[in-house]
């Protein structure tokens, strides 16, 4: 299965080639689509297969080629493993099986997007093969086997990013932001080839200690080897790994992830690129996946550093709120349904932190599609309304049934019905009740995830935190939806409010998928929240936390009562302020009101001290910058110069002493030095009677 | 034919009949071979000089054809742990000047370390002649001298013998010295004689370490095919020195950068390639093949050196790029902190670091020979360098920016294009000895490439403007030599294990000669 893996992961970039070849750019978006198309199919049968199998499917299928191999000198095996090698490959697993699936619809989607926005576009056979390339590397990241696939895929990511970003290249306003996103993510994956290089320092003898895994080349990256090895530093049998050691690395690689799921306080790149086509914004969003897929990978790791987990579950909440907030107050949609799939995902990675392993990518998998038909809905309204500012939209209900059906469906699940609160409360308060715990033999064990190790108050901390974002994210999807779907659009010059007709049908057949994807998320999550009771009663069936655990054993979240009625009220409070606060009046107030409280450009940029330090050192370097050309100038060349110049005197001092007889002297020189030469080699060959005796 | 009846060492006998190895004497003196010939032709007419051009194409080509062969046929044996080391099918040497106190020979042969390098100089050289088919100014003059500059940096790259070495060093500094002087607009006189001390001044210094290990070492032999050299009392530190001031003199690097950026800067086309992409490579090669090769030791006790001298240089390169207005002038500035990262590999002093280098360097002498050659189709575009004159060029000549972002992306070292392995290797093989210096020249880096990501903003993209709505395209010739470098790019960053063990091979060689 393995093997046949690649498959998935080659068609898209064979759609990609294929896509430089065709005649046509429409022809090259068919070409492209089919191939992704195809390799979705496959990723289905794998996932069938796995299901099918789901008893033995707890061992990943593994299928590796040797990338790079190395034997490090005799005297550096105290330093580096013993083979430094690295592979490419495919994991299969749980995790994979299910991730592939998502990534090959949704960007599937995201190209249904494009045929159906981009038409005559100049940029239209680029933004497929630019997708078909995202989407491959996505596939190759959730399907690594090691670290270094990860910090492989997510470096062409960035870059991929940047060319989808610059769609609209002769744009200022779209260039700038793109360059800036992806000096961010450059960033980023430096951070991750620094934890390369940390785990290589710290680990890299026990590494090349290990014992090979069994299937495809050796991998000092390999996760089969990464994880014991993380678990030994905790334990302080790894010579130079400590636990110091292994939270410095975590955090390298948790800022890697966050930045590349545009998480607080690193949102700003992508709401900057928010002037790109809806198409490039979908598929930038989607590949937003690949922060939480890291941190999924790595799990193992934030698992022996409690303290970063702890950590990540509040810097999750707190954006969560940030992000939430953000979205209230902003009237463009674009960056309401860009921040919307940010402050999701941070819900995401606040479950993973309180120790949700699973509730966290449940939540992913339910709010990717989610996220997308916000987007695609949102480009349904923007397109109808001709304007991106919600204030001036309305009525839709009246003349868009089938989109306001669409932007219904995303309010309601956005606002508590997806589950994503209860899964966010519930993974926070885990190990907090009794009936969560059972007892082996003389030893108690968690029935869920164990990873939540925060102290009381910063769970309440984090719960209060996550419980606000769940409210307000409610709040604004209630009042995006009341406010679009009721009344009339606002009189503009130029808007003929008659003419207002509901999408186009490729439009239309999109927001379907996303619903039908969305609803089936929530469906394949449902009965593991709701296994019915504990213990003897535990519905044993498959369920999507029965499905992706991470360890030896399956999982189950268990109904959690407390969760519920939390979530519960959120989503009431949600629904009533967000209807309450979605009069026209008082849209414009909270608009007001988040633009004096500055949440718009904190979103955007950052807390008052990030962007002190960004405009500090910008300014630093700037000034440094000035100060080291200056230098150059004033004293590098100087040198230089009067190197130069002094040679140069010297010829014209030569030539004004140059006489016919020097002329003379230095042809013979010349013909003498080029005889001696001429007899060498002679000598050299035999031909000269010249020898040592 | 006695010179070649004398090689016995080293035989190929896939037909039955003894043939002399000859491959690198052949890739070194075709060039100059073409070059006398085009010497002797008439220079009149459009069709001579035409001929004269495809002397120089050919012998570049020819020259291309022995180095591909040189190291595909040690691509096999270095899984045998052959290949990429001296004294494997590529050695050659014949008795020279062996009736003087210190014996000479004709001694060549290549590691992992020189063929990194010699891919790199023979494809841009490639590159380079075909680029120069669109000169109509002093074409003998410049199909001469480029050869000549070629058989001299590859005759450094294979020279085992000190002789042989200083003359191939000295040998480049007359072209360089000649076309600068000819084509250089602006500074070109001043230009080309500050390079000419520089270098002449970093010839000084190696002839002194020459003569200091052929007196002291004992072995009375200017060979340079035994390492690690032991000398008595200081001699290996003051060896070590004077090669590594005369590397560093030719690798440009901070403070000693000034030479050759004003060279790159005011040179034309191909020759700012040629100089920016070949000559600092020259000087990495002599800092790692003879400096820490000959005196591993010695060089290991000075690694805190090398890492402080990374870090200023590539800061001061990254910030410099961010600041300076010249197209030119920033590709010698990102090329100056590559070499930075050269000397971060030094410093790390590790199997894995020196192969980093290789990497790095058959990495570098791309992108920068690519970045080069675009700048000058620019300028002969546009009549202009100054960054702050240019923009919206991508309208006019999509594929130049497309291939110019393409060179960027490696620049930055973005997986799957030539700059990730050298970079990988580099940051995981210098990281365990210099923690803080890998991690500040690794943000360091990250200025470059935000200045070039800038520049490309800057360059190609915005708005359309009229004063450039002549500016054409690459045409069929440029899309050529352009996509040959391109095509190698993406092919090295795609496939580098290819050369792994290779380079591997050398980096043994050069850190543990007793045991490779």
């Amino acid at each position: 299965m393995g093997s046949f893996a690649w498959v998935i992961l080659l068609l898209p970039v064979a759609g990609c080639g294929a896509s430089f070849v065709t005649e046509t750019p429409r022809r090259a978006a068919h070409v492209c689509m089919t191939f992704l198309g195809m390799s979705l199919i496959v990723a289905l049968i794998v996932l069938g297969y796995r299901l099918a199998h789901e008893t033995t499917s707890i061992t990943p299928d593994i299928s590796t080629l040797n990338y790079l191999s190395l034997t490090p000198g005799p005297s550096e095996t105290a330093t580096f493993p013993s083979t430094f090698q690295v592979a490419v490959g495919v994991r299969v697993d749980n995790l994979s099986a299910s991730f592939m699936v998502l990534i090959s619809f949704l960007f599937l989607v995201v190209q249904g997007l494009g045929t159906a926005m981009l038409q005559h576009d100049a940029g239209y056979r680029r933004f497929f093969w630019a997708s078909s390339l995202l989407a491959t590397l996505m596939l190759g990241l959730v399907l690594s086997p090691g670290l270094f696939q990860v910090w492989l895929t997510l470096g062409a990511i960035s870059a991929t990013t940047l060319v989808l970003a610059l769609h609209y290249w002769h744009r200022r306003e779209t260039t700038a932001p793109a360059r800036r996103a992806f000096s961010v993510l450059l960033g980023a994956d430096a951070s991750l080839l620094l934890g390369l290089a940390y785990i290589i320092d710290k680990m890299g003898p026990y590494l090349g200690l290990r014992s090979q895994p069994a299937g495809g080349a050796l991998d000092i990256f390999d996760f089969r080897l990464l994880n014991p090895a993380w678990q030994a530093a905790a334990k302080g049998t790894v010579a130079n790994g400590s636990y110091k050691s292994l939270v410095i690395l975590t955090v390298l690689l948790v800022v890697a992830a966050l930045v590349h799921a545009a998480q607080a306080p690193f949102t700003g790149w992508l709401t900057g690129l928010r002037e790109a086509p809806l198409p490039v914004l979908g598929a930038i969003t989607m590949s937003m996946l690949a922060g939480v897929i890291v941190l999924a990978r790595i799990y193992t790791l934030l698992l022996v550093t409690p303290g970063v987990l702890s950590f990540l579950a509040v810097i999750g909440a707190v954006g969560a709120v940030w992000l939430s907030a953000a979205c209230f107050v902003s009237r463009d949609i674009y960056r309401v349904a860009l921040l919307s799939a940010s402050a999701q995902l941070a819900l995401a990675i606040t479950a993973m932190g309180a120790g949700g392993y699973s509730a966290g990518l449940l939540i992913t998998v339910v709010s990717a599609p989610l996220s997308l038909l916000l987007l695609v809905t949102a480009g349904s309204l923007a397109r109808a309304y001709r304007t991106r500012d919600i204030g001036e939209m309305g009525g839709a209900w009246r003349r868009m049934r089938h989109t306001s059906l669409s932007l219904g469906l995303w309010a309601l699940a956005a606002a508590g019905l997806d589950l994503v609160g209860y899964d966010v409360v519930s993974s926070i308060f885990l190990n907090r009740f009794p009936n969560m715990r059972e007892e082996v033999g003389s030893t108690t064990r968690y029935i869920v995830v164990q990873g939540g190790q925060m102290a009381g108050w910063v769970r309440d901390l984090v719960a209060v935190l996550a419980i606000a974002a769940v409210v307000l994210t409610a709040l604004y999807a209630v009042r995006l939806l009341v406010t679009i779907c009721r009344g009339t659009p606002a009189v503009r010059r130029g808007f003929i409010v008659e003419k207002l007709t509901e999408a186009a049908p490729p439009l239309r057949t999109l927001q379907r998928w996303c619903a039908a994807a969305t609803v089936g998320a929530v469906v394949v999550g449902l009965p593991g929240i709701a296994a019915i009771g504990h213990g003897k009663g535990r519905v044993p069936a498959l369920t999507f936390s029965h499905w992706i655990y991470y360890g030896a054993s399956h999982q189950t979240l268990p109904v959690e009562w407390w969760a519920f009625a939390a979530a519960a009220a959120a989503l009431v409070v949600g629904v009533a302020g967000g209807a309450a606060v979605s009069r026209a009046e008082l849209t414009r107030r909270v608009a007001r009101l988040g633009l004096r409280l500055r949440i718009p450009t904190l979103a955007a940029t950052g807390p008052a001290g990030v962007r002190w330090a960004f405009a500090f050192g910008a300014r630093a370097g700037n000034a440094l910058a000035g100060e080291v050309v200056a230098f150059d100038h004033e004293l590098v060349e100087p040198l230089y110069d009067s190197a130069g110049e002094g040679i140069e005197v010297a010829a014209w001092s030569l030539e004004r002493v140059r006489v016919r007889r020097l002329g003379i002297g230095l042809g013979v020189t010349l013909a003498v030095i080029l005889l001696l030469v001429g007899a060498s080699v002679l000598a050299a060959g035999g031909h000269f009677p010249v020898h040592t005796t | 034919m006695n010179f070649l009846a004398q090689t016995t060492s080293t035989t190929t006998t896939t037909t039955g009949v003894t043939f002399p190895t000859l491959v690198l004497t052949a890739m070194v003196w075709i060039a100059v071979v073409f070059a006398l010939a085009a010497l002797l032709m008439p220079n009149q007419t459009q069709d001579q000089l035409r001929r004269i051009k495809s002397i120089g194409s050919t012998g570049a080509g020819a020259a291309l054809f022995f180095a591909i062969w040189a190291v595909e046929t040690q691509v096999p044996n270095a899984a045998g742990g052959t290949g990429g080391i001296p004294g494997g099918d590529l050695v050659e040497q014949h008795s020279w000047l062996s009736s003087f106190p210190i014996a000479s020979s004709y001694h060549l042969d290549a590691d992992g370390m020189a063929l990194s390098v010699i891919v790199v100089v023979s494809v841009v050289f490639f590159c380079a002649a075909l680029a120069a088919w669109r000169n109509q100014r002093h074409v003998k003059l410049l199909t001469v001298c480029l050869l000549t500059l070629e058989t001299a940096s590859l005759g450094i790259l294979v020279s085992y013998d000190w002789v042989l070495f200083l003359l191939f060093w000295t040998l480049a500094i007359v072209p360089v010295y000649v076309l600068d002087r000819a084509f250089g607009h602006g500074h070109g006189t001043r230009t080309a004689t500050r390079y000419a001390a520089t270098s002449l001044v970093s010839a000084g210094l190696l002839l002194l370490a020459a003569v200091l290990i052929a007196f002291q070492a004992g072995a009375q032999s200017f060979d340079m095919g035994v390492t690690p050299v032991s000398l008595p009392g200081d001699g290996e530190t003051v060896a070590f020195w004077l090669i590594t001031a005369a590397s560093l003199l030719a690798m440009a690097v901070v403070p000693l950068h000034g030479a050759l950026l004003d060279l790159e800067e005011d040179s034309t086309g191909v020759l700012s390639a040629i100089f920016a992409a070949v000559l600092p490579s020259l000087g990495a090669y002599t800092l790692v093949h003879v400096a820490v090769g000959f005196f591993p030791t010695t060089s290991g006790s000075f690694s805190l050196f090398f890492a402080v001298l990374a870090v200023v240089t590539v800061v001061w390169g990254g910030l410099a790029a961010m600041r300076t207005d010249d197209l030119r002038r920033l590709i010698g500035h990102v090329g100056t902190v590559f070499m930075g990262l050269v000397l971060l590999g030094v410093a790390g002093h590790t199997s894995i670091a020196i192969t980093g280098i290789m990497f790095l360097l058959l990495a570098r002498g791309l992108v920068i020979g690519v970045l080069m050659l675009l700048a000058s189709l620019i300028q002969e575009r546009t009549r202009r360098v100054r960054i702050s004159q240019l923009g919206g060029l991508a309208w006019q000549a999509p594929f130049l920016s497309a291939f110019w972002l393409l060179a960027t992306l490696a620049a930055a070292g973005v997986p799957l294009l030539a700059g990730f392995a050298g970079d990988f290797f580099i940051f995981t093989g210098s990281f365990p000895a210099h923690r803080w210096a890998s991690t500040v020249v690794l943000a360091g880096t990250l200025l470059a490439s935000g200045a070039l990501v800038w520049t490309a903003q800057r360059v190609f993209l915005g708005a359309s403007r009229d004063t450039f709505e002549r500016a054409r395209d690459l045409g069929p010739l440029e899309l050529t030599y352009i996509g040959i470098l391109v095509g190698l790019i993406v092919l090295i960053g795609v496939v580098p294990g290819h050369f792994a063990e290779l380079f591997q091979n050398g980096a043994g060689y050069i850190l543990f000669p007793g045991v490779a």
